[in-house]
């Protein structure tokens, strides 16, 4: 198609209100950020609110900047990154599959869906202490604890999409006398990858809940361990650097799958 | 075009043959008998419309013999058949020309051979500059040609056709009753045509085969000559052709 030269002064003024109200948006959600942090360090400055319990953000970063010159901040930053990550990568590995699995036969899926629901209602974090008891090392029971937040709801919203594929186009693939290998790799799994996209959103966020109770449960490195130390000696300025890194993280994580997504919709 | 009752003879060779067949879905809730007693043969390069009132099991009679379903009696004679739907379902991800080799793709027949093939139905059916654009950007009518091209790339000997032009708007159904009639004539392929449009099998048909109601047998069988100058939309004009549609039309 050609792209028209000349705009109608209609659409210019559109246009022109358009981008305007994207800025002031921009806007608004900086300074909402500004005045908080100014707000917050002001106020444990003149000693309204105290510092000691809820640090500042000069102390933050005071508290970044000492555990990053000993070393010591990226060792924990690496750890949970690794459990999170690994984790991650196993819960939607194994999920996929089972997933597929379970499509393959419906009998063995209406044998096991029962489990599926018990286990999905679970709250998984019940299992920690056994968890560690059974693991060989502690990362591996964090990321066995990632991997059981994530797996269930991985399976139960892949194997939806798969089931609720639509059946004409699965007919139009027999009749060209489709086997289900096929009709999986040509229909059922690319009609899925929107789905499949905000499962690995929902994952990515639990995965971190599921390293940081790890931490919390058992644990010498990591940010959820430097948060659980920090609370205990009092040093809450750790506390909230750790939190703070972590949301960093965590958002950035979630920005690289949503910018995938972007992509993949444009294929 | 005169309208005789029954069958005529002839000396072409049988595409499709269904000998007493009938046909039962099993529920949980009970057996649906749909087909009683179907008997029916389909000449080669034949245009057959299959009517009938509504759930007297026409579809059926379609995946029976494409093969997707096995008939619970009776015996099937059939040949390497397409099947073209009510929808055009093409898929959304996939390029015109990925569209149009799916089928290839599956058969696990893709060889420089049949895609220049695929490339020349393409040209050929007026979808060049199409070639790689997505589904969405096509109008309903060229999508509906795709799903053609897509089934033609397979060479079959008969096209089955399930209602493929109902899901079209008014104006684009006639224009492209006649394209995919025209096409079908020029190839020379045997069809069997499923539709609830009785004047659309009236205005198609070397032969019409009419049902009776669930649990269906054949109620008759009428043979047809048609004027192969004229397109499906100028037989529609035609007193014989609207006078045959009311007959099939009434109970």
């Amino acid at each position: 198609m050609k792209q028209v030269e000349k705009y109608s002064d209609g659409y210019l003024k559109f246009r022109k209100r358009q981008i305007t109200q994207k800025w002031l948006v921009r806007a608004a959600q900086f300074s909402i950020f500004a005045v908080l942090i100014i707000l917050w360090e002001v106020l444990t400055k003149y000693q309204v609110i105290d510092s000691f319990f809820i640090s500042s953000p000069s102390r933050i970063i005071k508290a970044i900047g000492e555990l990053s010159a000993s070393g010591e901040l990226f060792g924990h930053i690496g750890a949970t990154l690794y459990e999170t990550l690994a984790g991650f990568a196993i819960s939607v590995g194994l999920g996929t599959i089972i997933a597929i699995l379970l499509w393959t036969s419906s009998t063995v899926k209406r044998i096991l869906e029962p489990y599926l629901v018990l286990l999905n209602a679970l709250p998984k974090i019940a299992l920690g202490p056994v968890i560690i008891i059974l693991a060989a090392t502690q990362t591996a029971a964090i990321i066995t604890m990632c991997v059981l937040i994530c797996v269930i709801t991985t399976i139960i919203s892949l194997l939806s999409s798969f089931i609720n594929a639509d059946a004409e186009h699965i007919t139009l693939l027999k009749s060209m006398n489709a086997n289900k290998a096929q009709i999986f790799t040509k229909y059922v799994f690319p009609s899925s990858i929107p789905n499949f996209i905000s499962v690995l959103k929902v994952n990515i966020g639990l995965c971190w809940v599921g390293s940081i109770m790890g931490e919390y449960l058992t644990s010498t490195r990591g940010l959820g361990y430097l948060i659980l130390y920090g609370s205990q000696v009092f040093k809450l300025d750790y506390v909230m650097a750790s939190v703070v890194i972590i949301a960093i993280l965590a958002t950035f994580m979630y920005v690289l799958i949503s910018f995938v997504e972007k992509r993949v919709h444009k294929l | 075009m005169n309208a005789k009752k029954n069958t005529k003879t002839s000396a072409k060779t049988n595409a499709l043959v269904f000998k007493n067949v009938s046909h039962n879905y099993y529920e949980s809730y009970g057996e649906d008998k749909v087909l009683a007693d179907i008997s029916f043969e389909v000449k080669e390069g034949e245009f057959v419309s299959i009517v009938g009132p509504s759930g007297c099991g026409k579809t059926t009679i379609l995946s029976i013999a494409s093969g997707l379903l096995k008939q619970t009696g009776g015996e099937v004679l059939t040949q390497e058949q397409g099947y073209m739907f009510q929808k055009d379902l093409l898929f959304p991800w996939r390029t015109v020309y990925q569209n149009v080799i799916l089928g290839l793709e599956i058969k696990k027949i893709l060889t420089p051979e049949t895609a220049k093939y695929a490339d020349q139905l393409i040209e050929k059916y007026g979808l060049k500059e199409f070639r790689n654009a997505k589904p969405a950007q096509l109008s309903g009518g060229m999508r509906q040609r795709v799903a053609l091209i897509r089934t033609l790339v397979l060479k079959p000997k008969i096209l089955l056709l399930d209602e493929p032009f109902s899901a079209l708007d008014w104006g684009t159904r006639l224009a492209v009753i006649d394209d995919v009639y025209r096409i079908i004539k020029s190839a020379g392929l045997t069809a069997m045509l499923v539709t609830h449009d009785a004047e659309e099998a009236a205005s198609l048909s070397d032969k019409i085969v009419r049902l009776t109601a669930r649990p269906s047998t054949v109620r008759e069988v009428i043979s047809l000559t048609q004027n192969p100058d004229e397109t499906p939309s100028m037989r529609r004009e035609k007193h014989e052709v609207q006078a045959l549609a009311r007959s099939l039309n009434s109970v």
